[in-house]
């Protein structure tokens, strides 16, 4: 597995900028010559090779927005919806499931990123000022939590094609002061979130459909009884944050379900076939 | 081009991480039964996979990997040399298509491997257990049990709808359940543990970063509050129990939406703050760490570690 020149080990840290054609002659000759001499280097470069000619026909995966829709929608006062993208059709051979699975995850994972770095962004003092009138958030009426609110998180689950939401549904509320304006980005994040989460969801629903068939059964009972668990979390916390747009608590705790959606969902992705 | 590059960086990443199964030896070979013994560098890996069955690791004083093996039907693929032995099952048929894996018989594997050996163990419907290693530990079931104890480094144990057990971790812990419950006791290192539906049990801790998260399952919590750590848990419905030692010192923020919160340390107002029903901040101690537990409808109870709480027991 070692040449006089270079090491399995060496080869392997410059293996990724050999593949880009960014090394340098003397190294590139080196890795060539271990090419040559070494079974296992050989057989690595090769299947690199194959998997990146593989992965280039794949169809893109347009992510469901970038930060500046997010960044233009705090600078001008009136936000943009965000343009509905017309879904790719795709096609999984069972050869491609894992390179697709994986770019999937590589792409929602970007994604999730940056919803997490938004809500933690909302957890900043944005909100600090509260009138006491409205110190009410810790409600402890469990009716509230009754599934009432519009959209409910089977719809969001079920990756509904809908559009993104328009802003000016969502400012409804009097236009008064800092608090109005509070509310109005805490719906708008919200609504965002949401809308990003049920398109990663609903490819992730596409993948997990196409999985079905490979898995065993009592695992997929039981994928589908605990997605049930999330989506009536997902639906009870939606419905309270209706009731209270503000709660950074309500809107952590909707943020934990779809996280771990998308969480079991690429879980599914990702488990070995007929288990 | 640069999302041509960067998509090669991501491949070459994925793909370097999975180097060694790619790059699998020329010299592999195929057994029903497998007994043997293989000389194993310091800090090499013993990688092991089945599909059912039982993978079995005990860690002992020799620098040797020994096996005995065994599968019902079907075949075990081995190859081995000092820095990595890995042991599989053939669920390929004789056209060099893929079996399905309810063709594939039951296998079970005993191994012995050198302390400090790093151990990658994955079984789809197999329990899994490996104790006394002393190193690095990556362990996975989908409908199995997992059981590990002595890793240390780094640790992670997952399971789809099986128990996942971690003792005595001197490093890092991750653990991860979809319906399965989940129990780490004494583990000095970070701790993450995640699950949907399942309980999460953490006793013994000593962690300066414990997170935890569940959406119908409970947690209950019981070590060290160290100064600067970081602790968070949280629930949907489920609730959560945490024992913290008496002279621990933290600053607490817990909040319910409609659950309740019951807590052995008196909560002190400071100036300017108002008592929110469901909300609760306080501090002990120097308020050093910071403690916070979320939950929509679970319970959140704080005991300090004098009283014993039925549910406790």
């Amino acid at each position: 597995m070692t040449n006089s020149n270079m090491t399995c080990e060496e080869f392997d840290a410059a293996l990724p900028d050999y593949l880009e054609g960014t090394l340098d002659e003397s190294l590139r000759a080196a890795v060539q010559k271990h090419l040559s001499e070494c079974v296992r280097c050989a057989s690595l470069a090769r299947d690199l090779e194959k998997i990146r000619k593989d992965a280039a026909a794949l169809p893109d995966m347009a992510p469901s927005r970038d930060l500046w829709q997010g960044i233009e929608a705090r600078i001008a006062a009136p936000v943009i919806p965000l343009a509905a993208r017309p879904e790719r059709q795709r096609r999984f051979a069972p050869a491609w499931m894992g390179v697709a699975a994986a770019a999937l995850i590589v792409s929602t994972a970007g994604i999730t990123y940056v919803l997490t770095a938004r809500s933690l962004d909302r957890s900043s003092p944005r909100v600090a000022v509260v009138p006491a009138a409205t110190q009410t958030r810790g409600d402890s009426d469990s009716s509230t939590a009754e599934p009432s609110a519009p959209q409910t998180a089977a719809e969001v689950g079920k990756g509904n094609s809908r559009q993104a939401p328009a802003v000016s549904r969502v400012v409804k509320a009097e236009p008064t002061g800092r608090d109005a304006i509070d509310a109005r980005f805490a719906a708008q994040d919200q609504e965002h979130s949401e809308y990003v989460y049920g398109k990663e969801i609903e490819k992730l629903q596409q993948i997990m459909a196409t999985r079905k068939t490979q898995l065993d059964s009592s695992t997929v009972a039981i994928i589908e009884r605990n997605l049930q668990i999330i989506d009536a979390a997902i639906a009870q916390s939606k419905a309270a944050l209706a009731r209270d747009p503000r709660s950074r608590l309500l809107s952590g705790q909707l943020t934990h379900a779809l996280d771990k959606k998308v969480e079991l969902l690429r879980t599914v992705a990702l488990l070995p076939a007929s288990t | 081009m640069k999302n041509e590059m960067k998509l090669t960086g991501v491949i070459v990443a994925v793909v370097m991480a999975a180097a060694p199964a790619l790059a699998r030896a020329q010299d592999e070979r195929s057994f029903t039964q497998l007994d043997t013994t293989v000389r194993l560098d310091r800090g090499g890996a013993v990688d092991l996979s089945l599909i059912s069955g039982k993978i079995n690791v005990v860690g002992w004083d020799q620098p040797n990997v020994r096996i005995s093996a065994s599968i019902e039907s079907g075949l075990l693929r081995f190859s081995g040399n000092s820095s990595r032995v890995t042991l599989s099952v053939d669920d390929s048929d004789e056209g060099g298509r893929r079996r399905h894996h309810g063709n594939v018989g039951e296998a079970r594997y005993d191994v012995s491997v050198p302390r400090g050996a790093r151990l990658i163990l994955e079984a789809v419907s197999g329990d899994v257990t490996a104790r006394g290693s002393q190193g690095e530990i990556e362990a996975s079931s989908v409908s199995g049990d997992v059981e590990v104890s002595d890793g240390a480094r780094s640790v992670s144990v997952e399971s789809v709808s099986g128990e996942a057990h971690a003792a005595q971790v001197n490093g890092n812990l991750r653990a991860e359940t979809v319906s399965g419950d989940l129990r780490a006791e004494n583990v000095s290192g970070n701790v993450q543990a995640s699950t949907v539906s399942g309980d999460i049990r953490l006793v013994g801790i000593q962690s300066r970063d414990v997170r935890t998260e569940t959406v119908s399952g409970s947690v209950s919590y019981a070590g060290t509050i160290e100064p600067s750590g970081r602790y968070g848990f949280e629930s949907h419905s489920g609730t959560i129990r945490l024992n913290i030692p008496r002279n621990a010192g933290a600053n607490f923020s817990v909040e319910t939406f409609s659950g309740s919160i019951d807590t052995d340390f008196p909560v002190t107002l400071l100036p300017g703050q108002k008592r929110r029903e469901g909300h609760m901040d306080f501090t002990i101690g120097d308020g050093r760490a910071r403690v916070t537990a979320q939950t929509f409808s679970g319970e959140i109870i704080i005991s300090n570690g004098s009283t014993t709480r039925r549910e406790d027991e």
